[in-house]
Formats: structure tokens, C-alpha cells, sequence
């Protein structure tokens, strides 16, 4: 699922469709379709539930396809939905945890219980590892799942989180480092 | 080995999150259905002037034919020196031709010594 290779549609063509009246719904179908499966883990990796995956989701799609007009198309269209899946998330987690502002070292988030998640089939291992990343700060969350799980380029993550790369690979190594504490006993 | 891949090792890649059978589809297909209306811009038809439109092509055309101007001058010019040497072969005057041009000339002998020695 890397962002830079995801899309096998034709940008400039999909894009000039996008605005066109008449095809617009129909290339609207091929990036909802191109772009359901990696979007939906990225978030779902973000808020741990299903249902809150799937609502986010839901209205990244539908932002999207009401502000088309806005989309310049100066970065690709998948980098422009990540942005607005990373955005919705961010402030889902925000409003969630009862802060205005998510920054790389906020870490307010509520735990979330996994036990009772019927969409959640992980081993203790993989509880213990949703345990660690809980108790990171969202955003430096984002930046390790979109880095270690989707394997993002950090330029790509530079354009979807408007941080900077130094800033990011920063981030990620302290992020590596607290997962890695997390597990010390296992090392 | 980096701490990266020492938790690798460990932790690995594995997605332990499931979703519910043929969500997927499901979710492209309500979607898709339940599309707000949108409204799209309106593009005003773009009115290119004349000259802007042709301006390109016109200054081909003028620079294509400075050009062909140019070579042609070039080519008249080339001609005329041409028939210049052409009463000389080589540019250079035989004995004979220069014998002769002497004999008719009004030229003296000093005249004809001064002037080949641009001594006037």
C-alpha cells in the first residue's frame, strides 16, 4: 500500500473527468474504488474501530467529492485523500480526546479496549502492540503506521501532514524507540 | 541493526484488524448511491483575440522569411563575386590580359606606378 504506486489510473485524465459534468460520477467510481482499501486501514489503523473507521471514511469520500472544484492539482489526487482521511482522523482523536489542537507529542488519546472489538483477531503480541502505539501521541501515531505499516515515502507524508521530513524522521525514530521500550523484555 | 529492524523482528507486519465479509464492496456500492448533488463549476468560454491567436504563426512566417531574404542576399551576393573572378578564371590576370589592358588604358606610366603603390 504505498502511495506512490497505488494509483494506476491516469491523473490528468482522471482529474479533467472529475470536473467534467457528464463523467464526473463515473471517475469518481474508479478513485472510490482504487482508494477504499488502502484509505480504510489507514484510518482503521488510526482509530482501532471499525465502525469509526467506516464512518471517516465515508465522509473523506464525500469531501472529496463535494470540493473536486477546489483540487488544482498541484500534488496527486491520493496524497489530496490521505490528507483529508489524516485530517478527519486527527480531528476525530481530537475531539475524542477533548483537545483542540493534535500535535507530534500530544498524547491525551483515551485507550481504546480491544477486547470487546469483534473486528479485531490479533494475538497478544499484536494487543501488547496496540497497547504501545496507544500510549503514542496521535499524530507521531500516524506518522509511524503511515512510515511502518504503508510504507509512505517521507516526502509523500511531508505533503499529507504538512510536516516537514526532518521534523517526521524525527518523529518516527523517537516513535521506534518508545515502541522498542515497550517491548524490551522481548529484545 | 537498527531499532527499526530489531522491532521487525519482534513485532512484524501482520494487520490484526478485520472488517465484515464483502465490506468493501458493500461500501463502494452505498456510497456511490448516496452521493450528495454537486454543483459544478461553470466555465466561462475562454474568447482568444485574433491577433493572439495567430500571433505565433505570424512570427514564424516573418522570421521564416527574414530568413529566406537573408539567404537569397546571400546567394546574389555570392553570384556577383562569381562573375567577377569569372573574366579571370582564378581571380588572377594572365600576362597577356594584363598586356593588353595596359595597351588600351589611359593609364601612363606613372599613373599606373602610383597607383600600384598607392602612391598618389
Amino acid at each position: 500500500m504505498k502511495i506512490a504506486h497505488s494509483m494506476a489510473l491516469n491523473e490528468e485524465l482522471l482529474l479533467k473527468q472529475l470536473k467534467d459534468p457528464r463523467k464526473a460520477h463515473e471517475a469518481f467510481g474508479a478513485v472510490v474504488k482504487e482508494y477504499t482499501e488502502p484509505l480504510y486501514w489507514h484510518l482503521r489503523r488510526m482509530v482501532l474501530d471499525h465502525d469509526d473507521a467506516n464512518d471517516l471514511l465515508q465522509n473523506t469520500f464525500i469531501k472529496a467529492w463535494t470540493n473536486i472544484d477546489g483540487f488544482q492539482g498541484n500534488s496527486k489526487i491520493s496524497t489530496w485523500l490521505y490528507r483529508i482521511a489524516t485530517n478527519e482522523a486527527l480531528t476525530f482523536l481530537n475531539r475524542q480526546s477533548g483537545t483542540d489542537v493534535v500535535s507530534l507529542d500530544n498524547d491525551d488519546a483515551p485507550p481504546v479496549n480491544l477486547e470487546a472489538d469483534e473486528y479485531f483477531d490479533g494475538d497478544d503480541l499484536q494487543r501488547r502492540l496496540q497497547e504501545a502505539l496507544q500510549s503514542l501521541p496521535p499524530k507521531q501515531r500516524t506518522v509511524f503506521n503511515m512510515k511502518y505499516f504503508d510504507e509512505m515515502k517521507y516526502e509523500d507524508m511531508s505533503e499529507v501532514l504538512g510536516t516537514s521530513v526532518g521534523a517526521l524522521k524525527a518523529s518516527y525514530h523517537l516513535a521506534v524507540q518508545k515502541i522498542s521500550a515497550f517491548f524490551q523484555d522481548d529484545i | 541493526m537498527t531499532d527499526e529492524e530489531k522491532l521487525k523482528g519482534i513485532i512484524g507486519k501482520e494487520n490484526p484488524f478485520k472488517v465484515p465479509d464483502g465490506y468493501f464492496e458493500d461500501f463502494q456500492q452505498r456510497l456511490m448511491s448516496s452521493l450528495p448533488e454537486r454543483s459544478f463549476a461553470q466555465k466561462k468560454p475562454v474568447r482568444i483575440p485574433i491577433w493572439r491567436n495567430t500571433r505565433t504563426w505570424v512570427s514564424a512566417a516573418a522570421v521564416f522569411a527574414g530568413v529566406i531574404v537573408m539567404v537569397a542576399a546571400l546567394h546574389r551576393a555570392d553570384n556577383l563575386r562569381d562573375a567577377a573572378y569569372a573574366s579571370t578564371d582564378d581571380g588572377i590576370f594572365t600576362e597577356e590580359e594584363m598586356s593588353e589592358y595596359l595597351a588600351t588604358s589611359v593609364f601612363d606610366d606613372y599613373t599606373l606606378y602610383s597607383y600600384l603603390t598607392n602612391d598618389e
